[in-house]
């Protein structure tokens, strides 16, 4: 078939119109004429356009729901975990005093891909005033540093992240921001992690904020903390927790009490699995 | 590439689709929902007009946003926009439900009359979607609407409806070149109209 042949039937298979003959002889054509297959190409682009020219529809209310189940059920595969231990550790940490903790150990900060930049900003910020205040630090300072960077750049990360939306019928969000999130990132070579949230709305008076972890049915609650601003920045060492985390869990307690089981965590997932 | 924001798209509103799609390769849930948020109205509109079925229409839609989940990498930029690539993934997907079932149903289902009767007035702008999405669907509608009847019909039939040339012109009781040629002069028109929204999608 001669170009001009495949230019005229070359529409109706972009549509999807055209018979199994004709399909059968552009494919053929435009496997070794370039001219003809850049053609094909704008024909394609034109009919994909195409899609966009239906007549608007308000999606029926529950799909979403339906579909965010659905995601959110794969990212926890199995039943919800169950608590054993009431009370194992619970740290509450500010960023200061963890860095200061931590020193020049292999700190496994994972800084989330869109927020990395802001990350190891404010990382550099926090390690100036550090460095302002303790002095004479600078190695230490520029260790740490280079140690939070190759973490952040490191391809091995692994992320879990949670969407708080809601706690008991009270919506837990900032004003003019849709959604919380809470992550954990931790470099899958380590046992050092972050905790990292943005927009989390305050706790309620007399209240933090718990994360847990669980190890299959086994969840252990792990650091407490009030976001600041909505952010919160946690470095959590796992080795202190003598587990292999699967999943991460969020709830909102008093401080000192652990009264509360899964069911009432806010959100929870599981980490993915390595490949 | 920055996308225009909807107001309800929240914490990640203001990422653009590539950065979205990144986010789905490490299971961000967050980004799915922005992504869906952004969507869902186009991919869903896209295939009820094919389906003309709310439940099918949703399960399709289910269908496309859960492989977009499961499988981010199906979706590549060199495949042009991630709104052209959704909506028209979902129209094929609707299409090939649609010739799976029998005739009868797609006749009732797609009439040529329905099909005449559902090209919006292109200055209609839907609140839902973002500033991007509608200049593109403004530029497809105008272009469109520029076509004679009898082209546009055609190739709605053909598009929405899923027919083959010859269904089309044993529906319209018309030889069948005289649908080849009305397919072919109409995406003809619609392509030099097109041409500068051809060349984003390409780049």
């Amino acid at each position: 078939m001669d170009c001009s042949k495949v230019r005229d039937i070359i529409d109706a298979y972009a549509l999807g119109a055209g018979s199994q003959e004709e399909a059968a002889q552009i494919e053929s054509h435009v496997a070794e004429c370039v001219r003809c297959w850049d053609e094909l190409g704008k024909a394609q682009r034109t009919a994909a356009l195409l899609a966009l020219s239906a007549p608007m529809k308000d999606v029926p209310e529950g799909l979403e729901d339906r579909i965010m189940a659905i995601a959110r059920q794969e990212l926890v595969p199995g039943e919800r975990p169950e608590r054993r231990k009431p009370f194992l550790q619970r740290v509450g940490l500010s960023w200061a005093s963890a860095a200061a903790g931590l020193g020049v150990s292999s700190v496994a900060a994972l800084a989330f891909a869109g927020v990395l930049q802001a990350q190891v900003n404010d990382l550099k910020t926090e390690n100036d005033r550090m460095e302002s205040q303790i002095g004479g630090t600078n190695q230490v300072l520029e260790e740490q540093i280079r140690d939070v960077t190759d973490v952040v750049e490191s391809q091995d990360a692994l992320l879990a992240s949670l969407i708080i939306d809601t706690h008991d019928g009270v919506e837990m969000k900032p004003a003019g921001q849709a959604q919380a999130s809470v992550w954990y990132r931790w470099h899958s070579s380590g046992r050092d992690g972050w905790v990292m949230c943005e927009h989390l709305a305050d706790a309620p008076d007399g209240m933090v904020y718990q994360v847990w972890f669980n190890e299959g049915a086994v969840s252990t609650p792990a650091v407490a903390f009030t976001p600041e601003d909505g952010d919160c920045r946690l470095p959590v060492d796992l080795t202190a927790l003598a587990m292999t985390p699967t999943g991460i869990g969020l709830s909102l307690e008093e401080p000192g009490v652990t009264s509360e089981g899964p069911d009432h965590w806010l959100d929870y997932a599981n980490f993915p699995i390595e490949n | 590439m920055i996308n225009d924001v909807s107001p309800d798209e929240g914490l990640y509103g203001d990422l653009s689709d590539e950065e979205l799609m990144q986010r789905l390769t490490v299971r961000d849930l967050a980004a799915f929902r922005t992504l869906y948020t952004r969507y869902s109205k186009l991919v869903y509109s896209a295939t009820y007009r094919v389906l003309r079925d709310t439940h099918l229409a949703e399960d399709m839609v289910q269908e496309v946003f859960l492989r977009l989940w499961r499988k981010p990498d199906s979706y590549s930029s060199t495949r042009g926009r991630l709104t052209t690539w959704l909506t028209s993934v979902s129209r094929n997907r609707a299409v090939d439900e649609v010739r799976s079932r029998n005739r009868r149903y797609r006749h009732e289902t797609a009439s040529p009359e329905e099909a005449e009767r559902e090209l919006p007035a292109p200055e209609t702008d839907d609140p839902a979607l973002t500033a991007e999405q509608s200049d593109q669907r403004r530029l497809i509608l105008v272009a469109l609407s520029k076509l004679p009847d009898e082209q546009r019909k055609t190739i709605a039939l053909a598009y929405f409806g899923g027919y083959t040339q010859q269904e089309i012109a044993e529906m319209l009781e018309q030889p069948l070149g005289t649908v080849k040629t009305r397919i072919r002069l109409g995406m003809q028109k619609l392509r030099v109209t097109l041409t500068p929204e051809l060349r984003l999608e390409k780049s």
